[in-house]
C-alpha cells in the first residue's frame, strides 16, 4: 500500500464497483459516463487507507450479519463468521456427498439455531438420485430439526437457482441451501443474481455442488470439503462423529486455510488430533498434509481466543496452511488446486 | 326459470329441486372425424372399424351408412361387399374420450357440476344455473347451437332426475326436451323401452321374454316378483329414473364450495385483464367466505374461450386466503409458471371457484410474530404453484420401525406444524391464537367427544408409551369445556398437541354445523344467489356444497347432514383425492407430526447465541435473535458464539442439558419425537457417530460385498463400479422385516467407514440375498454321489465346499467353512473322479478374482497349493491330488488361524489381505455424515 499508484487504482476500483452496485440496485446508469470516469480518476487520490481492511470494497451488506461457525480459527479468518447477505459455496469430490452434506447441513443448523427460522433446502433431482434424499431422523443428529426444513426438489439447475433466489428474497428464512449434482451453466451470472438477492434481504445463501470442478462464482467464500477417517475411538473399531476436512479455497474477506472439523449436534469443533494418516485416499491424504503444513498444532492453536479480531491474528491462524491473504491468495490457491 | 328451487319447493326426504341435463351425441366418434372434413366428404357413408374376434368389424356408422343398412358389429368384408364406397377409419376410443373430456370442460360454462356419461354423453346438473341463460330452454338451445357449430349432432333433455334425462335423451322422440319440474317423469318414461333404464342386455332380454318391453310395463308391476326374478337393479334404476331414490353422479371435478363467474360481452385476451377479473371475482367471494368464517385453500380459475375450449388454473394456498390481492398474486404466479395463456380469440367467461376451504379466524396483522410465517407461507405457495405442490415438501416423522418408512415428507402446503412449545418459540407458528374455546353447544360437545374417542381408540394400537398422554385430551373432549391449556402450562406438549388438533377439527365441525343452522337447507342460498344475480346482472354466487348436499345425504337428519353429505359427495366425486378438507392437519392419520427435538434445540441455542442457558422466558415471545453484527462486536467481547477453543469439551459440557432437565423437559418423552440418535447423549458423543444416515437411498442400492464370516460385517464392497474397503464398523443393528408384506427378511445394518473416510449405512438381509450369485448346481453334484450308497447325501454340500476350495460354494449353501470341517467326518472314500467332477462343477460357478495355478487336495491332511495351505477334511482316505483347471480361476479363500476350531486348519502363509470372504449382495441404504 505504500505505492501511491496502487492506492489510486484501488480507490478507483472501489468507486467503479460502487457505481456498478448502484446500477445493479436499480439506480439509473450515469448520465455521462465519461464525466463520471473522469471524476473517478480524479478521486483516485493517493489515499492508502481507502481500502477497507476486509478488502470488500462494495459489498457492504445493508443488514450486516455474521454467522460464526464456533471455531475460533475459522471465524478469525472469516472476520467473525460467514457473512450474511452473501452467497457461500462448498464443493466436494465424487463420493464425498456425506461430508459435504454434513458440512452444509451443519451450517444450516447453526443458522437455524441462531435465527430461529426455517431453512429452505432446494435440491436438484439429480443430486437426490445420486446422493440420496434427505433423511429426517438423521438430520436431528446434526442439530437441524427436520421440521425446520422446507424441501424443494426441482429438476433443472435453473429451477434450483430460481427457487433459491425466491428464498433469498424471503425474509422468513434463516438460510437457503441449494444443492447441485454438477456445476451449472452460466454460473457467474446466476450466482451474481443470487448474491444480489441475498445482499438486498440480508439472507444467507449456500450453494453446494457435488463436484470438485472449479467453476466461477461470486461466492464470498468457497469451501472444499472432504471426509476424514475417524481416529480409533476405542479398541473395537467403531465410528466416531462425522469428521470432515474443510479447506477454504476462496475468501473475499481474508485468508485461506484448512481445518479438520468434527460435527456434533450442530456444533463444529476442531478435530482434537491429527487424522490418522492412512496413506490411502486422496481426500484423507490431502487433509493430513494440510494439517501437517499447519504445524500440527491443531489443539494448541484452537486454544487461542484472541483470534477474533477482524484481521485475524497470525497465531490464531497458525493452522492456515497456505495463502498470503486476500483475493490474490485465493487465485493462487485455485491455481494450485 | 323454474321455481322448484325456491324455499317452498323443498320437501324433506325427497330429491327435489335438482335439474339434470343429459346430453347425448349419437354419432360422436364419427363426428369427431367428419367435423373436420368438407361437406362433400361428410355426406359419404363412413364407419369406424376395429378388430374383434379376428375380424374387422364396424364399430360406429354415420347417418348415411345407417340409411344404407349398415350397422355396428357388421364385418367390414360384408359391409364392403354391399357398399364398396364405404369410407372407414380406425376406431380410437382414447381420442373419443379425450374429446369428450374437452367437451365436458367446455360444458362447464353452464354448470360446474358436469359428468361424463358413457362414451358419448354428458350429464350436467344445471340446478340454479338456468336463469343465467334465460331459462332452461334457452340453455338447451345455446348448448345445442354451440355443439352444432362445432360439428356435433346432439340431443339434450332436461328433467328432474338423471335417469329420466338419460332415458329421454337416448330413446325419446324429440331431440331437445325440457320436462317441466312439476311434471312427473312417469308418463314420459312409460313408452320408452326398458333398455332406457341403463340395464344390461341380458336383463333386457329376459324382460322381453316375458313381454315386458316398455318401462310402463314394469312401472306398475308388483315389485317383489320383479326383484326376485331380475334382481334389485331393475327396481333401483326405475326408482332413480322416477326420482323416488337418490342417485349419484361422478362429477369430473369436485363441486366447488363457492364459485363466482363473470360473463363478458367482449372477450378479453390480456393476462392483466384476466387477473384483474380474477381479483374482482375474489372480492365477490370474500363476503360469503367471511360469513362462513373460512378462507380458501384451493382455488380454480376456469377460463372459457370463445371457441369452446377451457383452461383451468388451479392454485393452492398454504394458509386460508380471503384477500383479493393475495389470490391474484397466486394466479399471477401460476400464469408465470405456465409461461403464457393461450387465449385464442379471447375468454368470454371467467369463473373463480373455491374448491377447498379451511377455517380462518380474523387475525391482527402487523405485530411481527406472524409476518415471518406469512412470508414463508407465501414463498411455499409461490414455489408450489410454479413447480407443483408435490415438489415442495416438509419432513415428518412416522412411527415406523423400518427406516425408509420412518422418514417421510408431506407436501409443504399440507404440512401442519407441531404445536409451539415453550422451548421452541419463534420457529413455530403460534397456532394457539387461532384456537378458541368453542361455545358449549351440546350437539357440538357430543360430536367432539365422539371424534376424540374415535381418535384415541385408534391411538391405542400405537406403542403403549403414548397412551397416558392421550388421556388428558380424552378428558378434555368428554368434558363440557373445550378450553385449551395454554402452551407452557402443566400439561405435556404431546397432550396439548392432540388437544389442539382435535380442537381444530372440532372447531371446524362447529363451523359446519353453524353453517347448517344458518343457511337452513339451501333456501337462503338461492335467495342470495338470486339477489346477487338481480343486482349485478352478470354475476352470481353459488354455494355449491350446500346446494348439492341433498344429492346423497337427503334422507339424513339435519344435524349431521352437512358432514355426511360432504363425505358422501367426496366419495362419489373423487374418492382418491388426497387433499384434506379437515383443516391443515394431513389426512393420513398414520403420520404423526410431533414436537421435535426441544432439548437439542435449546442446547444449540445455548451454544450458538448466548453465554449462558437461554431462559425460556427470554425467548418465549417469539423474538428473532439477530445475528451479531460486525459493529456490535468489539475485540474484547467477540461474537458471542465464538467460544474459546481451548477446551472444546467444556463447550460440549456446557451445551449438554442436565439429565433432570432432559427428563423434565415437557416434550422429551413425547411420542413421535425424532430419533436424534440411538446414543445421542453428548456425554459419549465423542465416541459415537450418528445412528441414522443423513441421506437415504430409496430404494436401497445393491452392492457386491464380501464379509469375513456370514454374520460378520463386510470387508469390502463394490458400489457404483468402485471398490470400498471397510476399516471401521459399527453394528450389526438388526431391524426386523415387514412381516405383513412379502419381504419378511430382517436386516442387519452396519455403519461402516471406508479407507477414504466415507461413511455408509449398509445392510444385509437375513436370510441373505442369493439372487445375484449364481447358484451351485447342487442337484448335479448330488447325483454324482447318489450312486454311492454308503454316502450320506447330507454331507455332500460341505464336501463340495471343502474340496473345491471356493467359499462361494459354501456360501451358496449357507454353510460356514468351520462347520464344514467340523461336521464332515467322512467315513467314505472319495475317489479322484468324484473330486474332479465336483471341482469342475463348482469351479464353473465361481467368479474370477484370483489366479490360482493349482489346487491340491489332500485328505487327512492339509491341502497344499502353490501359494497357501488349505484345510481339508480329515478322513482316512489316501492322498490324492489333482490339478485345478487352469481356465477356471477362483477366489482365494481365507481361513481361520489354526487352533480356532477343533479341526486342524492351516493358516494362509501369505495371507493376501482382504482377499477372502464371502461375497454376497448387500444393500447400501444411506450415507452417514
Amino acid at each position: 500500500m505504500s505505492d501511491p499508484s496502487a492506492g489510486r487504482s484501488a480507490a478507483g476500483l472501489a468507486r467503479l464497483r460502487r457505481m456498478i452496485a448502484a446500477m445493479e440496485r436499480g439506480a439509473p446508469p450515469p448520465a455521462d459516463p465519461a464525466a463520471l470516469w473522469a471524476e473517478a480518476a480524479l478521486a483516485c487520490a493517493p489515499a492508502p487507507h481507502l481500502r477497507p481492511p476486509d478488502g470488500a470494497g462494495f459489498c457492504e451488506p445493508p443488514a450486516a450479519g455474521l454467522l460464526p461457525l464456533g471455531v475460533a480459527g475459522i471465524d478469525a479468518v472469516l472476520g467473525g463468521g460467514l457473512r450474511c447477505g452473501a452467497i457461500h459455496d462448498a464443493r466436494a469430490g465424487t463420493g464425498s456427498a456425506g461430508a459435504l452434506s454434513a458440512f452444509a447441513l451443519g451450517l444450516a443448523a447453526r443458522a437455524q439455531a441462531v435465527r430461529r427460522r426455517p431453512v429452505l433446502f432446494v435440491q436438484q433431482d439429480l443430486a437426490a438420485w445420486e446422493t440420496g434424499g434427505l433423511y429426517g431422523p438423521g438430520l436431528g443428529y446434526l442439530g437441524l430439526p427436520p421440521e425446520a426444513l422446507v424441501l424443494a426438489r426441482l429438476s433443472r439447475p435453473q429451477d434450483v437457482l430460481f427457487a433459491m433466489e425466491e428464498g433469498l428474497r424471503c425474509a422468513a428464512l434463516s438460510v437457503v441451501l441449494g444443492e447441485f449434482a454438477a456445476p451449472f451453466p452460466d454460473a457467474l451470472t446466476a450466482t451474481r443474481r443470487l448474491a444480489l438477492a441475498a445482499r438486498e434481504s440480508g439472507g444467507l445463501g449456500f450453494i453446494f455442488i457435488h463436484s470438485a470442478a472449479p467453476t466461477p462464482s461470486v461466492a464470498a467464500t468457497r469451501w472444499h470439503v472432504s471426509p476424514l477417517p475417524s481416529p480409533a475411538p476405542d479398541g473395537f473399531g467403531g465410528l466416531g462423529p462425522p469428521r470432515i476436512a474443510v479447506r477454504l479455497v476462496r475468501n473475499r474477506a481474508g485468508r485461506l486455510g484448512i481445518w479438520p472439523l468434527i460435527l456434533q449436534a450442530g456444533v463444529f469443533r476442531l478435530a482434537a488430533e491429527a487424522p490418522a494418516s492412512r496413506g490411502s485416499g486422496d481426500a484423507a491424504g490431502k487433509a493430513s498434509r494440510g494439517s501437517e503444513d499447519a504445524g500440527g498444532g491443531l489443539s494448541r492453536g484452537s486454544g487461542d481466543a484472541g483470534g477474533r479480531s477482524s484481521r485475524g491474528s497470525e497465531d490464531a491462524a497458525g493452522r492456515i496452511s497456505r495463502g498470503s491473504g486476500g483475493r490474490e491468495g485465493g487465485h493462487d490457491q485455485r491455481e494450485r488446486a | 326459470m323454474t321455481s322448484a328451487s325456491g324455499p317452498d319447493g323443498i320437501r324433506p326426504g325427497e330429491q327435489m329441486g335438482r335439474r339434470y341435463l343429459s346430453l347425448w351425441l349419437p354419432a360422436f366418434s364419427l363426428d369427431r372425424i367428419e367435423r373436420r372434413l368438407p361437406a362433400a366428404e361428410r355426406a359419404l357413408a363412413r364407419a369406424t372399424i376395429a378388430e374383434e374376434k379376428g375380424a374387422l368389424r364396424l364399430v360406429a356408422v354415420n347417418r348415411t351408412a345407417a340409411a344404407l343398412g349398415l350397422a355396428p358389429g357388421l364385418p367390414l368384408a360384408d359391409a364392403r361387399a354391399r357398399h364398396p364406397a364405404l369410407a372407414v377409419a380406425p376406431a380410437a376410443p382414447a381420442a373419443d374420450a379425450a374429446l369428450l373430456g374437452r367437451l365436458a370442460d367446455a360444458g362447464e360454462r353452464y354448470t360446474p357440476l358436469i359428468a361424463c356419461d358413457g362414451p358419448d354423453g354428458l350429464m350436467l346438473d344445471i340446478t340454479g344455473c338456468a336463469h343465467l341463460f334465460g331459462g332452461e330452454r334457452e340453455l338447451v338451445r345455446d348448448l345445442l347451437v354451440r355443439l352444432r357449430q362445432a360439428g356435433f349432432a346432439a340431443r339434450a333433455v332436461v328433467a328432474a332426475t338423471a335417469g329420466a334425462a338419460f332415458a329421454l335423451a337416448r330413446f325419446g322422440a324429440a331431440p331437445a326436451v325440457v320436462v317441466p319440474a312439476d311434471a312427473g317423469p312417469g308418463p314420459l318414461l312409460a313408452p320408452l323401452p326398458v333398455a332406457a333404464l341403463r340395464l344390461d342386455g341380458s336383463i333386457v332380454e329376459s324382460l322381453a321374454r316375458l313381454g315386458l318391453r316398455r318401462i310402463g310395463d314394469i312401472m306398475d308391476k308388483p315389485r317383489a316378483p320383479l326383484a326376485a326374478r331380475f334382481g334389485a337393479l331393475v327396481l333401483r334404476r326405475l326408482e332413480e329414473a322416477l326420482g323416488t331414490a337418490p342417485s349419484a353422479l361422478a362429477y369430473r371435478f369436485p363441486p366447488p364450495v363457492f364459485c363466482a363467474e363473470r360473463r363478458l360481452m367482449e372477450p378479453v385476451e390480456r393476462v392483466e385483464d384476466v387477473l384483474g377479473l380474477a381479483g374482482h371475482l375474489a372480492a365477490v367471494l370474500a363476503a360469503p367466505l367471511e360469513q362462513r368464517g373460512v378462507g380458501a385453500r384451493r382455488l380454480d380459475l376456469v377460463l372459457f374461450r370463445v371457441d369452446g375450449r377451457a383452461a383451468r388454473l388451479s392454485v393452492g394456498a398454504r394458509r386460508p386466503l380471503r384477500d383479493r390481492d393475495a389470490i391474484v398474486r397466486l394466479f399471477a404466479e401460476k400464469v408465470a409458471a405456465l409461461g403464457m395463456l393461450d387465449a385464442g380469440f379471447g375468454f368470454d367467461l371467467i369463473r373463480l371457484a373455491v374448491t377447498e376451504t379451511a377455517p380462518m379466524a380474523a387475525q391482527q396483522a402487523g405485530f411481527g410474530a406472524d409476518d415471518a410465517e406469512a412470508a414463508l407461507d407465501g414463498l411455499i405457495d409461490r414455489l408450489a404453484i410454479r413447480f407443483g405442490a408435490r415438489r415442495v415438501r416438509r419432513l415428518v416423522c412416522a412411527d415406523h420401525h423400518l427406516p425408509e418408512a420412518a422418514g417421510l415428507s408431506v407436501a409443504a402446503q399440507d404440512w401442519s406444524p407441531p404445536v409451539a412449545s415453550p422451548d421452541r418459540p419463534g420457529l413455530l407458528p403460534q397456532t394457539g391464537d387461532a384456537i378458541r374455546p368453542a361455545p358449549p353447544d351440546p350437539c357440538l360437545a357430543r360430536y367432539g367427544a365422539g371424534q376424540v374417542a374415535g381418535r384415541h381408540a385408534g391411538a391405542g394400537s400405537r406403542p403403549g408409551a403414548t397412551a397416558p398422554e392421550h388421556a388428558a385430551p380424552c378428558d378434555a373432549g368428554t368434558g363440557a369445556d373445550w378450553t385449551i391449556p395454554p402452551a407452557g402450562s402443566g400439561s405435556p406438549p404431546a397432550a396439548s398437541l392432540m388437544t389442539l388438533a382435535d380442537a381444530g377439527e372440532t372447531q371446524e365441525e362447529e363451523g359446519r354445523d353453524r353453517i347448517d343452522c344458518g343457511y337452513g337447507s339451501g333456501a337462503s342460498i338461492s335467495e342470495q344467489a338470486d339477489a346477487c344475480d338481480t343486482k349485478k346482472g352478470l354475476k352470481h354466487v353459488v354455494p355449491m356444497r350446500d346446494g348439492s348436499g341433498g344429492r346423497s345425504g337427503v334422507f339424513r337428519p339435519a344435524v349431521s347432514r352437512s358432514r355426511d353429505a360432504e363425505a358422501g359427495c367426496r366419495q362419489v366425486v373423487d374418492s382418491s383425492t388426497a387433499r384434506t378438507e379437515d383443516g391443515p392437519r394431513p389426512a393420513g392419520s398414520f403420520i404423526r407430526v410431533a414436537p421435535v427435538l426441544p432439548p437439542l434445540q435449546s442446547r444449540l441455542l445455548q451454544g450458538g447465541a448466548g453465554e449462558g442457558p437461554v431462559s425460556p422466558e427470554g425467548t418465549a415471545k417469539g423474538q428473532i435473535l439477530p445475528f451479531p453484527t460486525a459493529e456490535a462486536r468489539s475485540p474484547d467481547a467477540g461474537p458471542p458464539a465464538v467460544r474459546p477453543e481451548a477446551s472444546p469439551a467444556p463447550e460440549l459440557l456446557h451445551l449438554r442439558p442436565l439429565p433432570d432437565e432432559r427428563a423434565g423437559s415437557p416434550a422429551a418423552g413425547a411420542a413421535g419425537e425424532w430419533p436424534v440418535s440411538a446414543r445421542a447423549d453428548p456425554q459419549d458423543a465423542d465416541i459415537c457417530g450418528a445412528a441414522r444416515p443423513l441421506r437415504l437411498f430409496t430404494p436401497p442400492e445393491p452392492v457386491e460385498a464380501v464379509a469375513e464370516v456370514p454374520d460378520g460385517p463386510p470387508l469390502r464392497f463394490r458400489w457404483r463400479r468402485r471398490v470400498h474397503r471397510v476399516v471401521r464398523v459399527e453394528g450389526p443393528e438388526r431391524i426386523g422385516g415387514a412381516w405383513w408384506t412379502d419381504d419378511v427378511r430382517a436386516r442387519d445394518y452396519f455403519r461402516i467407514e471406508t479407507e477414504e473416510g466415507y461413511r455408509f449405512w449398509l445392510f444385509r438381509t437375513d436370510p441373505p440375498n442369493l439372487e445375484a450369485a449364481p447358484p451351485l448346481r447342487a442337484p448335479a453334484a448330488r447325483e454324482t454321489h447318489d450312486g454311492d450308497p454308503r454316502r450320506p447325501a447330507g454331507a455332500l454340500s460341505s464336501e463340495v465346499g471343502a474340496a473345491s476350495c471356493g467359499e462361494d460354494v459354501a456360501n451358496k449353501h449357507n454353510l460356514t467353512f468351520l462347520n464344514e470341517v467340523n461336521t464332515a467326518s467322512f467315513e467314505k472314500r472319495m475317489t479322484n473322479k468324484h473330486v474332479k467332477e465336483l471341482s469342475a462343477e463348482a469351479d464353473s460357478d465361481l467368479r474370477a478374482e484370483n489366479e490360482v495355478e493349482k489346487y491340491e487336495i489332500e485328505f487327512s491332511g492339509f491341502i497344499e497349493s502353490g501359494k497357501c495351505h488349505h484345510a481339508a477334511v480329515g478322513t482316512d482316505a489316501p492322498s490324492l491330488a489333482f490339478p485345478r483347471p487352469d481356465h477356471l480361476p477362483g477366489p482365494m479363500p481365507r481361513h481361520r488361524d489354526p487352533g480356532d476350531g477343533p479341526c486342524a486348519l492351516s493358516s494362509c502363509e501369505k495371507r493376501a489381505p482382504r482377499q477372502g470372504g464371502r461375497p454376497g449382495i448387500w444393500f447400501l441404504h444411506g450415507v452417514l455424515g
